[in-house]
């Protein structure tokens, strides 16, 4: 039976999978509650969907269980460039419309950069100015795209 | 025969050859780009055709669809970020083939075998499409539906690892993809008064989500290069190994068109069945996801097979089966065609052009494609920090481009976090793809076909063609199963004969 168990989840960290996979079931829960807000007449397809993914989260959860060891935390690191980094690109979108494509995309890109890289190289303002101009002529100019001016608004006019 | 002379004067006149050529190097540029589709190039494209003699226009739109469905196979191989959905399965063995410092002759693969699916449907578009028109109207929801569960059976197969996380993944597709407008009701499930997901959430933000995000997240997590630094070092795979694969060649071709022709089935779906059969009858099928040559030749093989599909119930009957294929209506009706049975009669020469002009696309891309493997592959030199960023940059305008609605890009936030969720418990992504392009046909399909059938299931049993494709479903979701319980049960019998060998010994 064990060697079953190794086939499947060789090379992984059950503990903290089995944590990561309560997400499933969570995920599950929660829509299935949603669902039930939803008319009788359009809710049994998801519903069953659900059912299904509970089921396989479920089955999911049992075999990583099986195989237990131990858990590993990533290094200081390696957490924060993926902290920063989601952290970053939600600021980015939130800024997108409100500060507009060219000062928001500019700042996202050099600010990447340099916490990544961990120091201020000229390259990193040049980069992320011609970047944003260029994709700003692509899209606006060439493919008719409406990117949002924001502050540049009265500039860019 | 006289069409056809007609048709090669005007398809090698000079200035249709050079807006051919054009429209394939732009076409390639677009679709390599994350968030710019097949359609919006060809839309984009439409209004230029208006002052250009017909055949040049022709041409131009021509030579941007082929490019640009072969062009999302670039960065599907290079970076796991398909260019269009229709490079979605190209990752599954594009990508690991990069990995290993073979991108090189993975984008030789990709250019070749798209080349040929492409040429194989453009042949069929010209001669047999009158005949495969009737065969696609014959099909109606039960065989529609019944086409759509055998493509989401695959989700058996391109699981990986753990099966019961990859059909968790697949039926999580089929779930978002059910989020918006009920097919039946009109009713906007699981909205909750956003005006966004009224109609459904697009397929492109959520491919560069899943693919594009956690891949960004990966490479300055890791702060690894993308790939070996021999990644120019290797050669494109010699005529004779496609020789070797011709019936994958033909196999996945032949899918692609097919699936072409069928109105609403799209190039997604002909990319992962001519996948899946291409493991299903390949000997070495643990090969397949960790870079296999087989599987980039059937998934690129078909989806340019679909672009000459396509383009064969719009000229026979006028109807388009896609939306590329809608625009193109648009421009045959702007220059004074009318796509349908007689447009063969009125205007052969014109129409016979444009089946040169899609054929001579294919050998421009053939030509910038193979120049392209050793220059392609620099952007892997690029420093992880810049084309992270790079990457997440593109991938949000691109998505906010498609309809200049905001709460796309907050789409690709939402779908890169369960990609990258997904990536932490080693479960491909391949499998929501999947599930949430049939999710949504499968649910309209089977709701037509019970309204039609009165409510009995037995409906999809009545029709031959959806009997045997449901029949197909079955074998092929069960097939998976079995093999793997063969696996295991034979390394836990070779376990045990090794546990006692060790004890005679002793």
């Amino acid at each position: 039976m064990n060697q079953r168990f190794l086939i499947i989840t060789k090379g992984e960290k059950p503990v903290y999978l089995v944590r990561l996979l309560f997400l499933e079931v969570i995920f599950v829960i929660f829509f299935l509650w949603r669902s039930l807000l939803e008319p009788e007449e359009v809710r049994a397809y998801p519903q069953a969907l659900l059912v299904l993914m509970g089921l396989c989260a479920l089955v999911s959860i049992w075999y990583a269980w099986k195989l237990r060891k131990s858990t590993t935390a990533p290094t200081d690191e390696i957490r924060f460039n993926k902290y920063f980094s989601i952290g970053l690109f939600f600021c980015y979108l939130l800024s997108f419309h409100t500060l507009g494509f060219l000062i928001a995309t500019a700042a996202f890109y050099f600010i990447w950069m340099v916490v990544i890289d961990r120091r201020v190289k000229v390259s990193h303002v040049v980069i992320s100015v011609v970047f944003a101009v260029l994709l700003y002529y692509v899209f606006h100019d060439v493919l008719g795209v409406l990117l949002p001016a924001g502050l540049l608004e009265g500039v860019l006019a | 025969m006289l069409d056809w002379m007609e048709a090669l004067k005007l398809a090698l006149v000079p200035s249709v050859l050079v807006s051919n050529f054009i429209g394939t190097l732009v076409g390639i540029i677009v679709g390599a780009l994350p968030g710019l589709t097949s359609t919006m190039g060809v839309a984009l494209a439409v209004p230029l055709t208006y002052g250009m003699a017909p055949a040049s226009g022709f041409a131009m739109l021509c030579g941007i669809y082929c490019g640009s469905v072969y062009g999302g196979a670039i960065t599907a191989i290079l970076i796991n970020t398909p260019g269009t959905p229709a490079g979605a399965a190209t990752t599954l063995d594009g990508y690991p083939m990069a990995q290993k410092g073979r991108a090189v002759e993975a984008l030789g693969i990709a250019t070749i075998s798209s080349f040929i699916g492409g040429l194989f449907s453009v042949a069929v578009l010209s001669f047999c499409a009158p005949a495969l028109a009737k065969v696609a109207l014959s099909f109606g929801p039960a065989e529609y539906f019944a086409v759509m569960v055998f493509g989401i059976t695959i989700i058996s197969s391109i699981s990986g690892k753990s099966m019961s996380r990859g059909l968790f993944a697949g039926l999580l597709g089929m779930f978002l993809g059910c989020i918006g407008t009920d097919p039946l009701t009109g009713y906007p499930r699981f909205a909750d008064g956003i005006p966004g997901l009224y109609g459904g959430i697009e397929i492109v933000p959520c491919l560069i989500g899943l693919f594009s995000f956690p891949q960004a997240i990966d490479m300055i997590v890791k702060k690894a290069k993308e790939s070996h630094m021999n990644a120019l070092s290797g050669h494109v795979p010699a005529i004779s190994e496609f020789v070797k694969r011709w019936v994958n060649l033909v196999r996945s071709a032949v899918i692609g068109t097919f699936v072409g022709i069928l109105p609403g089935a799209g190039t997604s779906i002909a990319t992962f069945l001519a996948y899946n059969e291409a493991m299903r009858f390949s000997k070495h099928k643990e090969e397949f996801g960790t870079g296999c040559m087989d599987g980039i030749v059937a998934t690129e093989t078909s989806n340019n097979a679909v672009v000459g599909g396509s383009l064969v119930p719009l000229l026979t009957l006028g109807i388009p089966g896609n939306a590329v294929s809608a625009i193109f209506l648009g421009a045959l009706t702007i220059q004074g065609l009318k796509p349908g049975p007689f447009l063969f009669q009125e205007q052969a020469p014109l129409i016979y052009s444009l089946f040169l002009s899609l054929g001579i696309a294919h050998f421009f891309f053939l030509f910038i494609g193979l120049a392209g493997v050793r220059i392609f592959p620099r952007i892997l030199k690029i420093s992880p920090t810049v084309l992270s960023g790079g990457i997440l940059i593109l991938g949000t305008v691109g998505s906010f481009a498609l309809r200049n609605e905001p709460f796309d890009i907050w789409v690709v936030l939402a779908f890169g976090l369960l990609g990258y969720f997904l990536k932490c418990i080693k479960t491909p992504t391949a499998p929501v793809v999947l599930g949430f392009i049939l999710g949504p046909m499968i649910e309209a399909n089977f709701e037509q076909a019970m309204l039609v059938g009165d409510g009995k299931w037995s409906f999809f049993f009545a029709k031959p063609i959806s009997a045997a494709f449901i029949v197909l479903a079955v074998i092929s979701f069960i097939t998976p199963f079995i093999l793997r319980y063969r696996k295991t049960r034979n390394a836990a019998a070779l376990a045990e004969e090794a546990n006692a060998n060790e004890e005679e010994e002793l």
